[in-house]
């Protein structure tokens, strides 16, 4: 690769593809990053993005044919450490990646010590200076003895950039900032970029994975959004995009098709209701549903409704009240045995975490929900049997065999077997946290059809999801949570009245709240 | 679906090899048999050795079911048990023959005293999340030095010799204790297959905070278990030192390896790859028949401590091989 210093390209791909067993994740994925530019790669979870950063930090190899060039050198896949440290590339890791018990020097130089000529001992002195000087070249000055874990975020910030550029070439090299922010405060967020920004007037590179499409719109110059695992805008100007542009970009969605008819149920006799429900994130949120009816509840990341679906299975440090039919609940002292007792069944966001013993079958896992209290007597073997079979067949899953491992299901398959266990056993309100997070299109036509099944027979539904177009789709009402208050969408059920809920609340509100 | 398709591609039915993969140990040990009964005919061939090995190994049984209950709930080392059954073998007799309490109330002393330690251990664990390996470590060395305090540094015996009614009364010729094995076995059996706690016991092991959201009390399973590993393990060593008359503080760690091995060992059998009662029992006699053949070629007491621990190390390779393979 000797025309190498002709390449404007700081770093550029062209055909990558990655495919894990007969999945293919990534499908020729071409794009270039400037020097001195920040590019920002986005696109929903599974989209393929970090399959990207994987590859380019020499986590995973690519699949033959696709090329990787720095500097217009050719990057040898799987990367190994040396290359990508002798090529100038290096990456600050999901919420900093640093370890608080460590010094600041230790911090930085951890990885890649300086030793003795001699005695190839550590170095502290070289160490300290490499410290030193790496904070320097961000513009900061820390305490290099202090522990990292006391120091303030906005510290932790610089100390993270500094280990970064502390291998790349002065003025030059590339920096893969994967979700470096996720965890930040939002006041420490202007920090990140400020210090962001000199790095890239310095000439350094910056590409800049993140889930805040604000940041992506305030620090980025380009951006390149992936979907389903293929580049759909590669490297586009950041000029003149809004944030639903951008989210836009990245669902995929066109505008009008997904807009469905509020149905007549809303405004009947209220089968349930909540009362100021609050905790965690969430203050304030009041809302009572007809029987059988579906309402949405969504917001910007870290604006409180993803509280929601914990709230109502029990959690520390929850109030309010929730009503269904004769029953009262304080939550402030639910817990999740009570919470089944009165009928509530939850889906939890977390399918692998939360939601499924991945090791035990479907019908184990089907199992459970029958087994509220832990007695000794007998189980009987048919109502498992009738139970295993009527979530198979009435959300189709594949392969439609009882005792086969979640393991082995796809996504979307467990995700139905998910649903299915939740509707069993006549549910008085039905909880669903994201409930088609990661699934393909079928199984989400069939998880959807379920839940209107399951509300015809009257059992309302909360849905607590990200996705405007599928919240349009699915619900009846959607209710707007924003700085922990809820509020109910009123300009009208459609995506992008949806999305200018989200988004105009957020400016009103200012553009510091919401950081993820 | 991938391991039915391998397995058919071998050329035999799945069922065979399923039957084979289930039943291999339990060949292994009639295979183990037969050879020392060759080898050595007049003195393993006996029925005086039939007896030895399926007349000795209960309370080794108790101590196994006492770490299954905890393994089973995902709580993989309780190093502990051994020490329980130590303290409860030495409290009996030093009650009963220096204190003299009458027997019942020593047995029940020493079943509350198991009782008591796994209150403490569940506590630590689980409601205060101390690691489960420094506290049931510490506990086991702490219980070694109450019971050597006990005693006086000695061993303690002179148990009345009506005592041992309590183990060794002769059922059919083999003793009693071997048939509150054979009960307790079943009993695990039946609540970890059939029951709804059972159930909820394979939550609380796969994935907790499933069982949690699912209303399952998985700290309260959790602790039960620690508290009946303490029962168990002090019901061991009940049946121990009623069974010899004395006991000698000193030996309790000498059961702590065998009833892992034994656990291990079970998990080749019945159920491959999960833990499990019926299995737990094979691995024990097998163990059994393993340690006294070869005592019985004329090898030194060394050769017990080979075995185990060799024993151990291929069981759990072997299982974990199983897993690997489960898992595709």
């Amino acid at each position: 690769m000797g025309t190498g210093q002709l390449s404007p390209h700081r770093l550029s791909i062209t055909g990558l593809s990655k495919t894990h067993g007969f999945s293919r994740v990534l499908h020729d994925a071409a794009f270039d990053v400037a020097p001195g530019e920040v590019h920002a790669l986005v696109g929903q979870n599974g989209s393929g993005k970090s399959t990207i950063v994987k590859i380019l930090t020499g986590y995973q190899g690519a699949d033959a044919g696709g090329k990787v060039m720095v500097d217009g050198r050719h990057l040898a896949l799987p990367a190994r450490a040396a290359d990508l440290r002798s090529l100038g590339v290096s990456v600050v890791h999901q919420d900093l990646g640093l370890n608080p018990g460590d010094s600041v020097v230790d911090n930085i130089c951890v990885g890649s010590w300086p030793r003795h000529r001699v005695t190839r001992l550590i170095n502290r002195r070289r160490a300290t200076q490499q410290a030193r000087d790496a904070l320097e070249r961000v513009g900061e000055q820390v305490a290099l003895d202090a522990l990292v874990g006391d120091l303030p975020i906005a510290d932790q910030v610089s100390v993270a950039i500094a280990r970064s550029v502390r291998n790349l070439p002065s003025g030059g090299g590339l920096a893969i900032f994967d979700e470096s922010t996720r965890a930040l405060p939002p006041d420490s967020l202007g920090h990140f970029h400020n210090l962001t920004r000199a790095l890239t007037e310095q000439g350094t590179a910056v590409l800049l994975v993140s889930h805040n499409l604000d940041e992506v719109l305030t620090l980025a110059d380009r951006v390149t959004v992936l979907r389903s695992g293929r580049v759909v805008a590669s490297g586009a100007s950041t000029a003149g995009l809004t944030a639903p542009d951008l989210t836009r970009l990245i669902l995929g969605h066109a505008l009008d098709t997904a807009a469905a008819h509020p149905s007549a149920k809303a405004g009947g006799h209220a089968e349930l209701q909540l009362r100021e429900v609050g905790g965690g994130l969430l203050t304030d949120l009041s809302v009572s549903l007809a029987a059988g009816e579906i309402v949405g509840i969504t917001g910007l990341a870290g604006s409180g409704h993803e509280e929601v679906p914990a709230l109502l299975t029990g959690t520390p440090g929850s109030r309010g009240e929730l009503r269904l039919g004769e029953t009262v609940l304080d939550l402030r002292r639910l817990t999740p045995r009570k919470s089944i007792d009165a009928g509530i069944h939850v889906v939890p966001a977390e399918r692998a975490r939360r939601g499924l013993a991945l090791e035990l079958s479907i019908e184990d896992n089907i199992a459970l929900s029958r087994l509220r209290r832990g007695g000794i007597r007998p189980l009987v073997g048919a109502g498992q049997h009738a139970d295993t079979r009527a979530v198979i067949e009435g959300l189709d899953v594949r392969p439609p065999r009882p005792d086969a491992l979640v393991r082995t299901l796809s996504g979307g398959n467990q995700q139905k077997v998910l649903v299915g266990r939740a509707m069993l056993g006549s549910p008085r309100l039905l909880v669903l946290h994201e409930p088609t997070q990661a699934v393909d299109v079928g199984a989400r036509r069939d998880i959807h059809s379920a839940i209107r099944r399951q509300a015809a027979t009257g059992t309302p539904v909360l849905v607590i999801a990200s996705d405007p177009a599928e919240l349009i789709e699915l619900c009846d009402r959607i209710l707007l949570v924003h700085g922990g208050r809820g509020r109910e969408l009123t300009a009208g059920h459609t995506v992008e009245a949806l999305l200018d809920g989200i988004y105009s609340e957020a400016t009103l509100e200012g553009a510091t709240r919401h950081g993820n | 679906m991938a391991t039915e398709t391998k397995q058919l591609s071998l050329g035999a039915p799945a069922a065979v090899l399923r039957f084979t993969e289930r039943w291999t140990m339990v060949g292994l040990w009639i295979l183990l048999a037969l050879v020392f009964a060759v080898l050595e005919p007049s003195k393993f061939a006996t029925s005086g050795t039939f007896k030895t090995i399926f007349g000795s190994q209960a309370p080794l049984l108790f101590l196994a079911m006492a770490v299954l209950c905890t393994i089973m709930v995902g709580e993989f080392v309780d190093l502990s048990i051994a020490s329980v059954l130590g303290l409860a073998a030495t409290l009996l007799p030093v009650l009963a023959v220096q204190h003299h309490v009458p027997i019942a109330v020593a047995c029940l002393a020493a079943l509350a005293a198991g009782v008591l330690v796994g209150v403490v251990n569940g506590a630590l664990i689980v409601y205060l999340g101390v690691n489960p390996i420094v506290v049931t470590l510490g506990m086991s060395t702490l219980l070694l030095g109450l019971a050597l305090w006990s005693t006086d540094l000695n061993s303690v015996s002179g148990l009345d010799p009506h005592v041992s009614a309590i183990a060794l009364t002769d059922v059919f010729g083999l003793p009693i204790s071997f048939y509150y094995g054979i009960a307790l076995v079943l009993i695990v059996a039946y609540v970890t297959a059939l029951t709804p706690l059972g159930r909820h016991m394979r939550f609380v092991h796969a994935n907790r905070e499933v069982g949690r959201l699912a209303g399952v009390q998985v700290n309260r399973i959790r602790f039960g278990a620690f508290v009946l590993a303490g029962l168990l393990s002090a019901g061991g060593g009940v049946l121990l030192v009623t069974g010899v008359g004395g006991f000698d503080p000193n030996s309790s760690g000498t059961y702590l390896l065998p009833t892992y091995a034994a656990v291990f060992i079970g998990t080749a059998v019945v159920r491959p790859g999960s833990f499990n009662p019926i299995g737990t029992w094979i691995g024990t006699y097998f163990l059994a028949t393993g340690v006294i053949g070869l005592q019985e070629l004329g090898l030194a007491a060394w050769i017990s401590n080979v075995f185990y621990g060799g024993v151990l190390i291929v069981a759990v390779a072997v299982s974990t091989i199983i897993g690997r393979r489960r898992r595709g």
